[in-house]
């Protein structure tokens, strides 16, 4: 924390209305605020955000008659910019949440629901899903957490590195190894726990893998 | 088959997720410390056990890195970075050259003439224009495979070009004018020159854009010394006989110069925000303050009085008539490492960070390409 006093005295000032470390820290953080916020998204979508943050930042409530700034939350675990990095990625988040809670479901999913040419290919695409998901929970979380960065958040094999700490190399690698592991024990699941054969069991994979859509949209789950 | 469906997974892996926030969700503060690596491994196993299976936690993860500052190797080839290795490595070169010579050699007394031919550098103030295109630098092979949905690239966030694609050759443009920055220091000129690889070619390697003077930084070859090499036919002893350590360290220390398209006309970067000025190759030097106070990094001069100069903080200052200094201002704080013109309205400047930044109106406004 002691190597983020600096930042904690101009938080501090900030926080107390004093003009000219309000003036500092705008000339000093707008542009990284605004790169943060471009980086979440392209098109400079987040940049209104990044702006809501100054008023809060600022402290405009004054119904208590005393400034409340978002400052005061500020305790010095890390650099104020990364800080700062951080709560405009839950400012972030959190709107894109609540944006998808409220978008309506696609057409094209309830049509998708509603028709299901094949009963075997869909008991088989069922146990398929019902293995893989025992499959996922029996993963350690690292290698679920590396899963979901690249395969739900997207993020590139680097990010993917940089979230777990490791290169982008290892990333590949040990998502290359789960993935063999998966499909391994989701096999192994559909021979020993639903009594398929070989066939069967390709045939499972087949069902899964030419028509992933009805299962990409029968359940919306996320968020 | 050999895999399983992507689209499968990602929705298996959504489905498993807790929606909504818990207990154990990170806060700011959790959040940042977690970016800056300053958990202690507990706290951060912590964290990556919660967000494994928080949809939230985990998409503050991925936003968080996608807001990552991008890891800059361009830092390295800042010449703020290697510049103390200048004298260092001319001296470790003048050291070995001098147990390699022949005691006739050492003994001999060496005029600058004398060095310059041994030298034999070509130079040339105004480089000649690439007879290709800039050459395209591709990214380096990873050495491990992805799955085949395999996205990569260095960008923090979203989709990237498949591995095969070319890095942009604006990017790699200025990469490669950020190492011909840092090869400015001179402490590689002078084995460069013995090993007799022209500085013409190293120009079309760095593949610099054809305007004469339109070049970030000044090359050690146009010293006086070296520009004065250029007039006579190289040496019959041409090679390391006849270099000296004192020619070495002297050429070691040599300041950044930038030189307009007329040979006469150029600009040496000195500490301080200085500048020098010569109008007779170099001969003499005027000193001009451009009004910065930082030491510039960087020049180019596209016309015999037209000159810019950048420098750390985005200091960007221009001369159109060889004596007077503006400096200009710039949109970004960042440090400015190279810079292109073409004349007194026209410049790209580029950062420390890879961006850059161009002017079509002297420098009154900036955009990003």
């Amino acid at each position: 924390m002691g190597a983020h006093t600096a930042d904690l005295e101009l938080a501090r000032l900030c926080a107390e209305g004093d003009e000219h470390a309000w003036e500092r820290f705008v000339r000093e953080y707008r542009p990284l605020l605004y790169r943060a916020a471009d980086a979440l998204d392209t098109t400079q979508g987040a940049r209104d955000i990044a702006d809501s943050l100054y008023a809060e930042l600022y402290g405009l409530d004054t119904r208590t008659g005393t400034r409340q700034s978002l400052f005061r939350y500020y305790q010095g675990r890390s650099s104020l910019a990364t800080w700062l990095r951080a709560v405009l990625a839950q400012r972030y988040v959190d709107r894109l949440r609540a944006q998808r809670r409220v978008e309506p479901l696609p057409d094209e999913e309830a049509a998708a629901c509603s028709d299901e040419p094949d009963p075997d290919r869909a008991r088989y695409a069922a146990l398929v899903r019902c293995a893989l998901e025992r499959a996922l929970g029996r993963l350690p979380p690292r290698d679920r957490l590396r899963f979901g960065c690249y395969y739900v958040q997207e993020l590139t094999l680097v990010a993917t590195g940089r979230v777990l700490k490791e290169s982008e190399a290892t990333a590949s690698r040990q998502l290359a190894r789960t993935r063999l592991a998966i499909r391994r024990d989701v096999e192994r699941d559909l021979r020993e726990e639903s009594g398929l054969n070989g066939e069967q069991i390709a045939a499972c994979f087949a069902s899964v893998a030419d028509d992933p859509g009805p299962l990409d949209l029968k359940k919306v789950i996320y968020e | 088959m050999n895999d399983v469906p992507r689209g499968l997974l990602r929705e298996t892996l959504r489905g498993r997720m807790t929606p909504d926030p818990a207990a154990g969700c990170l806060d700011s503060e959790a959040l940042a410390a977690w970016a800056e690596g300053t958990l202690d491994a507990r706290a951060r196993d912590a964290v990556e056990r919660h967000a494994a299976d928080c949809a939230r936690c985990q998409a503050l993860l991925a936003a968080m890195t996608r807001t990552e500052p991008q890891p800059s190797p361009s830092r390295w080839l800042r010449p703020s970075t290697f510049g103390w290795l200048a004298p260092l490595a001319a001296a470790a070169a003048a050291i070995l050259i001098w147990i390699n010579l022949p005691s006739s050699s050492i003994d001999r007394a060496v005029d600058t003439t004398r060095v310059a031919k041994s030298v034999a550098l070509p130079r040339d103030a105004t480089l000649p224009a690439p007879a290709a295109p800039p050459p395209i630098v591709t990214a380096p092979e990873r050495i491990a495979v992805a799955p085949a949905d395999r996205r990569r690239g260095g960008a923090a966030g979203g989709r990237v070009a498949p591995r095969t694609a070319p890095v942009p050759p604006r990017v790699a443009d200025e990469a490669i004018d950020a190492i011909s920055q840092m090869k400015d220091a001179p402490q590689a000129s002078p084995l460069a020159g013995a090993k007799g690889a022209p500085a013409e070619t190293r120009d079309r390697v760095t593949g610099l854009p054809a305007p004469a003077g339109a070049v970030a930084g000044g090359l050690p070859r146009r010293d006086e010394t070296l520009t004065s090499a250029s007039k006579v036919q190289p040496s019959e002893k041409s090679g390391f006989a006849g270099i000296t350590a004192d020619s070495l360290m002297r050429r070691a220390l040599v300041a950044v110069d930038v030189v307009s398209p007329d040979p006469g006309m150029r600009w040496r970067l000195l500490p301080a925000g200085q500048v020098g000025r010569s109008i007779d190759r170099g001969v003499t030097w005027q000193t001009q303050s451009t009004g910065a106070s930082i030491t510039l990094t960087a020049g180019a001069a596209p016309a015999p009085t037209v000159c810019w100069l950048v420098g750390p903080g985005g200091v960007v200052v221009l001369t159109t008539d060889g004596v007077t200094w503006q400096r200009l201002a710039f949109p970004d704080a960042s440090d400015l490492i190279a810079v292109r013109a073409t004349d007194a309205a026209n410049a790209t400047v580029t950062t420390a960070d890879g961006r850059t930044f161009r002017t079509t109106d002297g420098g009154k406004s900036w955009r990003q390409p």
